[in-house]
């Protein structure tokens, strides 16, 4: 199962090699900005009402680029580059640092040695649901029945942290905490609505 | 003209990760609390059984009860929430801190929470065992640790600022400019919960900072 190589669009790159460029320096690494090093991948977003509905991630929405970064001290980052309103418009968003970043780099060998993953070639991407408190690898495969997901710690609502699921397991858990988002958020008195989170 | 000028402060602080979905403001208490006290023996269980009101029960025990995993406070008007159990002296005020008090807050060994809001632009408007929810926006709290400046004259755009969020990353911490935090937190324009919009896209119109709170060191008991 190799991962289908994708590449960013080019601002989104140089904005990358920009921000790289100016983290703690030392003894360059051979190519920082190899398909390798960064593993450029898709960040989507995906609405409730579809996860509701029954209609999945047919319309999850492309927002961003990451990169992934790691310095000649061996700190790792996941680099954010939001795709703007604009046509080609790309901004720097955020990095983040912590352990996530190399975990999620580890994970891509893990992948080929997956026997679910065996019969199909797929695209490494990130889906973050932030209403659902979901974030989790999206493996895309040509057809959507066909994906794979890998959530990210912490997780809520029956998702394990680095289990394999189908689409259709994914999506019924999915579904289940787009209940429990409706549960945590009704009968709020309006004047501490304000102050409430969670 | 600005000159360059570097200053970077970056607290020693460690977010725990929400225990349960709604936990946000019990990790945030909770981590705060073992800041300021590293002998701190709250846990956000423990947070939850005690500042949650009415009392629901010994959320250790159960904590994914909906009596338990329910969005609260950090602090209210009413002196509730997770700040007030801890005895963590806090304060709020409405929006955003400027980011010059911002900096002094951290310059001072002081952590500041924040509450972002996401608003929809469309009620969020669905129907589960035929009964029909509506879900205008929900909120999250976030705690801000550190900033990093290269110009004598800070100001949202140039200064970067530590984000520890209990949700989105475990043990980890992100960067970004200080009016991208403000303005645009994990929403990216808008796709945070889409609703009944005619393109099936793009319903968030807000996800922005609604409070800022001051914490300082606990008082002696």
């Amino acid at each position: 199962m190799p991962i289908k190589e994708v590449y960013a669009p080019l601002k989104s790159a140089e904005l990358f090699k920009d921000w790289a460029s100016k983290q703690k320096k030392g003894r360059p690494r051979k190519r920082p900005h190899s398909f390798e090093e960064s593993v450029p991948h898709k960040v989507f977003h995906a609405g409730l009402n579809d996860i509701i509905s029954g209609k999945g991630l047919v319309n999850a929405q492309l927002v961003a680029w990451r990169h992934f970064h790691t310095d000649a001290k061996g700190n790792h980052a996941l680099v954010e580059i939001k795709i703007g309103e604009k046509e080609d418009e790309h901004i720097l968003q955020e990095a983040h640092f912590g352990p996530m970043a190399l975990d999620h780099k580890s994970l891509l060998p893990k992948l080929k040695e997956l026997k679910k993953l065996k019969d199909e070639d797929f695209e490494l991407a990130y889906l973050r649901i932030f209403a659902l408190r979901i974030n989790t690898i999206w493996l895309r495969a040509d057809q959507r029945d066909n994906d794979f997901f890998i959530p990210i710690a912490p997780c809520f609502n029956g998702f394990v942290a680095g289990q394999l699921y189908s689409s259709p397991d994914f999506l019924k858990l999915a579904q289940g905490a787009a209940q429990r988002f409706y549960q945590n958020n009704q009968a709020r008195s309006r004047e501490d609505d304000d102050f409430k989170g969670g | 003209m600005a000159t360059k000028k570097n200053k970077k402060n970056v607290l020693d602080f460690i977010m725990q990760p929400q225990q349960q979905f709604a936990w946000c403001w019990a990790a945030v208490g909770t981590s705060c609390a073992h800041f300021y006290d590293p002998d701190s023996t709250w846990t956000q269980c423990k947070l939850a059984s005690a500042s949650i009101e009415p009392s629901p029960g010994n959320c250790c025990d159960n904590p994914e009860s909906l009596n338990c995993d329910k969005p609260w406070y950090l602090i209210t008007p009413n002196n509730q929430g997770s700040f007030v159990t801890t005895h963590i002296p806090s304060s709020f005020v409405t929006g955003a801190l400027p980011v010059a008090k911002l900096m002094t807050e951290i310059d001072q060994g002081r952590l500041v929470a924040f509450k972002l809001e996401i608003t929809l632009e469309h009620v969020l408007d669905f129907s589960i065992d035929g009964q029909e929810i509506k879900i205008p926006k929900f909120g999250h709290f976030v705690v801000i640790a550190g900033y990093e400046s290269s110009t004598s004259s800070p100001n949202d755009q140039n200064v970067m600022v530590y984000v520890h969020d209990p949700f989105s990353l475990e043990k980890g911490y992100s960067t970004m400019t200080y009016e991208v935090f403000q303005t645009n937190y994990k929403c990216h324009g808008g796709v945070v919960a889409d609703a009944n919009s005619p393109n099936g896209t793009d319903s968030v119109t807000g996800c922005r900072v609604t409070h800022s709170f001051f914490t300082s060191p606990l008082q002696n008991t």
